[in-house]
């Protein structure tokens, strides 16, 4: 290939495309090799005159469509998983914060059903609850469903207000816990709704229980 | 609206590009509204250009956008053009195509020979290089134009066209059949712009031969 017409065949291009001569500007400004350029040149023009392939527009409205429909199926995969920043240590946290509230919950609401010893209230004592154990138990649920809301939903918003009204609630009875603590001692000997049977002390049973003992013991049965 | 953007300068399209991109990245439907409608006739003149097919252009054109939404997230805006990102796109996916289609000729082939034949054909297979192979095998069988008129033209540049080099036969079918600028298929095809004259003026002199 002649190296020198390829150079000036580039120049002319150059010079065509950046507006800076047309195809007979160039021609003339490098007379000796005219003839030969000429040809190159017009094929050149040719193809760039060429129509350019036009698209259907029915065809690109369905392309469109469809990179839209992928778009939306995109987008309802990622709502649909567990965000990254609900971590194993956050539902952890939740489930621990759920079992609490049920515990209390349940345990209140058995007592009261039975009459029985307020296990509940023992258990809210546990936890510093034992002030308003109806109170807790009410805390405790809306406890548990804001937690069960938050894992469900895998919002951060409902865990922190479970975690801030357990804080709370626990906050809040201890220093009543502080201010009455005798208060808070008869609470757990005593039915939610004071109207049974008082129960006797432990300190009052003449045979504590032992250890391993069975649950029902045939009565005349010695050991 | 590519033209449209062009018209601004490249000091007004950087950022104009820049923000699209984030508004894409961000899964904006209008952000892919746009990149599509801007660049989709230059994707699909690209690709019936490489193909020869309008129904084969427009599977391999929708399959471009659909995969550079896939990778939005991996693309990081360099200033360069979009529609740079796009080329490499369709690049990939005409090549991938063409390999399905050689890979699915080349299976019959070695189906119908006899066991030493078949040896021969993985030797000689072997030795060949594959994409070149693809490049200059694939153009022939391509299926008929929609334009009659323009067929008999046609077919004479696109066996011509098949002949170039890759890198002649891709500034050509940028600057000629896709229709950009001499500084447009500099930017796309990561050339400079001296390249890209340069590279034309080789074309033109082998076509030119072919087309005699």
């Amino acid at each position: 290939m002649d190296r020198k017409l390829r150079k000036t065949l580039t120049e002319c291009i150059r010079e065509i495309e950046t507006g800076a001569r047309d195809v007979e500007g160039c021609l003339q400004q490098h007379p000796d090799r005219a003839a030969e350029l000429r040809p190159h040149l017009e094929l050149w023009s040719d193809l760039n005159a060429a129509p350019k392939a036009q698209p259907n527009f029915g065809s690109q409205q369905r392309g469109q469509h469809q990179l839209l429909g992928a778009l939306a199926d995109m987008e309802k995969e990622r709502e649909g998983r567990t965000p990254r920043f609900l971590t194993p240590a956050l539902v952890k946290a939740a489930a621990v914060v759920a079992g609490v509230a049920l515990l209390a919950g349940g345990a209140a609401g058995a007592s009261a059903a039975f009459g029985g010893p307020d296990v509940g209230g023992q258990v809210l004592s546990t936890f510093g609850l034992d002030n308003a154990p109806e109170h807790a138990a009410g805390e405790a649920d809306f406890g548990l469903s804001t937690a069960q809301d938050a894992v469900e939903n895998g919002g951060v918003d409902g865990l922190d207000i479970a975690l801030d009204r357990a804080a709370d609630q626990a906050q809040s009875s201890l220093e009543a816990a502080g201010e009455a603590p005798s208060q808070a001692q008869g609470a757990g000997n005593s039915t939610p709704h004071g109207d049974g049977p008082p129960e006797a002390a432990p300190a009052a049973d003449p045979e504590p229980p032992e250890a391993n003992v069975p649950d029902f013991v045939p009565v005349g049965h010695t050991q | 609206m590519r033209e449209e953007a062009a018209s601004r300068g490249s000091v007004e399209v950087e950022p104009y590009e820049a923000e699209l991109v984030g508004r894409a990245k961000a899964r904006s439907p209008a952000a892919w509204t746009e990149i599509y409608s801007a660049h989709y006739a230059a994707i699909y003149r690209y690709a019936k250009a490489r193909v020869f097919d309008e129904a084969t252009a427009e599977d391999i054109s929708s399959a471009v956008f659909l995969a550079a939404l896939k990778g939005i997230d991996s693309y990081r805006y360099s200033g360069r053009p979009l529609l740079a990102w796009l080329y490499r796109i369709a690049r990939n996916v005409v090549a991938s195509h063409q390999r399905k289609v050689l890979g699915g000729r080349a299976e019959r082939l070695r189906e119908g020979l006899d066991l030493p034949r078949r040896v021969i054909w993985h030797l000689m297979r072997s030795q060949r290089n594959e994409a070149r192979a693809a490049d200059h095998d694939f153009a022939r069988t391509a299926s008929s134009e929609s334009d009659p008129a323009m067929m008999v033209d046609r077919l004479d540049l696109r066996d011509a066209l098949a002949k170039l080099p890759a890198n002649q036969r891709e500034v050509m079918i940028l600057r000629f059949l896709v229709g950009l600028s001499g500084q447009e298929v500099a930017a796309v095809t990561g050339k400079g712009p001296a390249a890209v004259y340069s590279l034309q003026a080789r074309a033109i002199l082998a076509l030119r031969e072919q087309l005699k």
